[in-house]
């Protein structure tokens, strides 16, 4: 310790309250190298003149460094060497092309060499349309609208474009717009992150919109998900045990579980399944019904056709005119009224009687509501 | 009374609040530190590697100021000369005026292997690859993930490798693709194919056959979008690609217009061409108001109402964007419109046999 600058000064200092200040630090910069992709390893190291062993910590060069990418032209399972080389040493006169360059000259011609042995990085021989889909797969993370971890799809993009050119191999046709009002705070998402990789408890003030009120809750986080361009975290509720879904741009003030912070909070049970939890429709969501409710939709032509692209529910029959009926487990009953009724009579429900009178019900309300205006009696109104 | 009553709600919160000061404190000037230690392990080799480079190149590479960059290294020239711990190679940095130059014996001439967080990205970017035209099949794209996680990631504990943590981020919308229509047509758009489109309007009594040159997609609110010429039109149109009933890819190839700009069609959230607009007020009652003021802009009445003025490209949009609030929602004018939601209402009405 009295070696290194940041740790020297305290460390001589002798007095115990400063060492462990130290070692604490030591603690956090170890974390924070290995968070930063450095492997460090906990090695026992000889102390006393080898009479007795202590923890020393070590990094090897090749656990440390990202091997070569080595590109090879076309798709998997075919041929091609993109860059001529022949090289599979790994070695820096077999790296892969980039923009161009030859090996030779991919090194640089200032290199200062003391005629130390040069580091064997190993290669990875990688194909164009992987290559292709690395580098464009990272592009679209990092332009999702509030996604929390950004900054890291950048840098490893940046990682990869050493050894591939992303100007021959990224073109980018896709536009993702953020979601109309506040999004989530950087702060909020970090936090989120933070706690959902750790698997530390996180709290948070959350505004929920159902009962406008502002609430303090504290959970187990399992999941984080997009829908519609917004940021929901799936998990447990300490406090009522079951797995509810919050909304991150309606949390403030998140923070995580500082207690021991290298101990994980909780265990992800097993069968907690975020792609199903992500991918329900809002009238599939567990709210209003005792138990979920068979509905089903007649879709005339030519809506039946969207509706059976897009696989809304399973179609139970069809009929001469084109137009087809279909079957839908509805949690949310007031969900669907609400989503049959947005589709302007591009479907309508057919059973259970009770949502076809609270479809008729609704559409009577919001035709009375847009009335004509009450006004002087004109010809054409009279009889 | 009531403070105890505050304490039993947040307890967690309140030893929270005070350990985290403390904390965010020492986090924010950590995040710092790591943040510098990045850059400059991106900046080391990525000098080495071009055997020198200039500084706002750099600072445009790693998004941050030149001065931030040009910091970065000249606190690193300092410690190269104070190596109370001794280095196993030799690295000397140069800094003159823009220009910086690396010369090592060994150590940073690569970067460093993807750490947990990056090997996520990775995961996730190529889950989303069912974006690129190239890897389709689900099976090889899970391949490729495992083999560059094994070979380019940091290693990881058990339990804690960036295969796991990738089954905590779900985006479902951007990941499903069941017709395949978003990838042809992002083929399309990649390649510079002229697609055949078969698209129902809505409204509409029957699908449309369209010839289109799709230029690009943009995702917006959970819909997907192509932007593309349309041949019928004779101009740029937006098509929902939940809309798209087929879409075929043909071998004619097309070039993009220099002066095509997608943001002409784009809103700051929506995918929107303000070509014949109308304008359109909404009242939302108070019931949901709330909803509406986290997405809109507008004005509260006193009835605790919320008003907004949309702009409006296709009157069927409006018609059913008011439609759904089930009568939670007026809209007060132009007439025609209203009258638009009258009639549609109407109908509903009639159809569930009234």
């Amino acid at each position: 310790m009295e070696r290194i600058p940041g740790y020297s000064g305290k460390w001589l200092s002798g007095r115990r309250k400063d060492r462990n200040a130290v070692l604490r630090t030591f603690e956090r910069d170890k974390d924070e190298l290995r968070s930063l992709g450095v492997p460090i390893e906990t090695v026992p190291a000889p102390a006393r003149f080898g009479a007795e062993d202590e923890a020393g910590y070590r990094r090897t060069t090749r656990d440390l460094y990202m091997p070569y990418l080595r590109l090879l032209a076309g798709s998997a399972g075919g041929d091609g060497d993109v860059d001529g080389t022949g090289a599979g040493s790994g070695s820096e006169d077999g790296a892969a092309t980039r923009k161009g360059r030859t090996s030779e000259t991919a090194s640089g011609p200032r290199r200062w060499s003391t005629g130390a042995p040069r580091v064997d990085h190993g290669a990875v021989e990688i194909h164009e349309d992987e290559a292709a889909a690395a580098l464009q797969g990272l592009a679209h993370v990092a332009a999702l609208p509030g996604f929390p971890l950004a900054p890291e799809a950048r840098s490893a993009f940046r990682k990869l474009a050493f050894d591939l050119d992303p100007a021959r191999l990224v073109e980018t046709s896709v536009l993702f717009l953020p979601p109309p009002g506040r999004g989530a705070s950087g702060p909020t998402m970090e936090a989120l992150v933070d706690g959902l990789i750790r698997r530390k408890r996180v709290a948070f003030r959350y505004h929920g919109i159902r009962r406008a009120e502002t609430t303090d809750r504290s959970l187990e986080p399992y999941g984080l998900f997009v829908r519609f361009g917004r940021w929901y975290l799936a998990g447990r509720e300490v406090a009522r045990a079951d797995v509810r879904v919050f909304r991150a741009d309606r949390m403030e003030d998140v923070g995580v579980n500082p207690r021991e912070p290298n101990t994980p909070d909780f265990e992800v049970p097993g069968d907690f399944d975020l792609a199903a939890l992500a991918g329900r429709r809002p009238w599939e969501l567990d709210r209003g019904e005792a138990r979920p409710v068979e509905v089903r939709l007649r879709f005339p032509f030519p809506a039946s056709r969207l509706a059976a692209r897009n696989r809304l529910g399973e179609a139970v029959g069809e009929c001469a005119d084109g137009s087809q009926v279909r079957s839908l487990t509805v949690g949310d009953t007031e969900s669907l009224v609400r989503w049959v009724l947005g589709l302007g009579g591009d479907a309508e429900i057919v059973s259970p009687d009770r949502l076809v009178r609270e479809l008729r019900s609704s559409a009577g309300k919001v035709a009375d509501l847009h009335a004509p205006a009450a006004g002087p009696l004109r010809e054409n109104d009279l009889g | 009374m009531a403070e105890r009553r505050a304490k039993r709600r947040r307890p967690w919160a309140q030893e929270r609040t005070e350990a985290r000061f403390p904390a965010r404190r020492a986090a924010e000037k950590q995040a710092g530190a790591a943040a510098r230690l990045e850059r400059i392990f991106y900046i080391l080799p990525r000098v080495f590697q071009e055997g020198g480079a200039i500084l706002s190149d750099l600072a445009a590479e790693l998004d941050v100021p030149k001065e931030t960059v040009a910091k970065d290294l000249r606190e690193l020239i300092e410690r190269s000369y104070d190596h109370l711990a001794g280095l196993g190679d030799d690295i000397r940095i140069t800094l003159e005026g823009d220009r910086v130059q690396v010369f090592t014996t060994g150590s940073f001439r690569r970067p460093v292997r993807l750490s947990l967080r990056e090997a996520v990205c990775l995961g996730l970017g190529l889950r989303l690859a069912a974006l690129s035209p190239s890897l389709a099949c689900d099976e090889r794209r899970e391949a490729l993930r495992t083999r560059l996680e094994e070979s380019l990631a940091s290693p990881s504990p058990p339990g804690s490798a960036p295969g796991d943590l990738l089954r905590r981020f779900e985006a479902p919308e951007l990941e499903g693709d069941p017709m395949g229509a978003r990838e042809i047509l992002l083929r399309g758009a990649t390649e510079r194919k002229v697609c055949m489109l078969t698209y129902l309007k809505p409204g509409a009594p029957e699908p449309e056959e369209r010839r289109i040159r799709p230029y690009t997609l943009a995702h917006a609110e959970g819909r997907w979008y192509v932007l593309a010429h349309c041949e019928v039109a004779g101009a740029v149109r937006a098509f929902r690609l939940d809309r798209v009933a087929s879409v075929v890819l043909q071998d004619e190839a097309f070039e993009t217009p220099e002066d095509f700009d997608a943001s002409m069609h784009l809103g700051k959230n929506r995918v929107f061409h303000a070509r014949d607009v109308l304008h359109a007020r909404v009242r939302y009652s108070p019931v949901i108001a709330r909803w509406l003021a986290e997405r809109h802009e507008g004005q509260w009445d006193l009835d605790g109402g919320f008003l907004v003025h949309h702009e409006v490209a296709d009157p069927q949009w409006i018609v059913r964007h008011v439609l759904q609030y089930a009568g939670e929602a007026e809209l007060l004018e132009p007439e025609e419109l209203r009258k638009q939601v009258r009639e549609a209402a109407s109908r509903i009405v009639l159809s569930t046999g009234a």
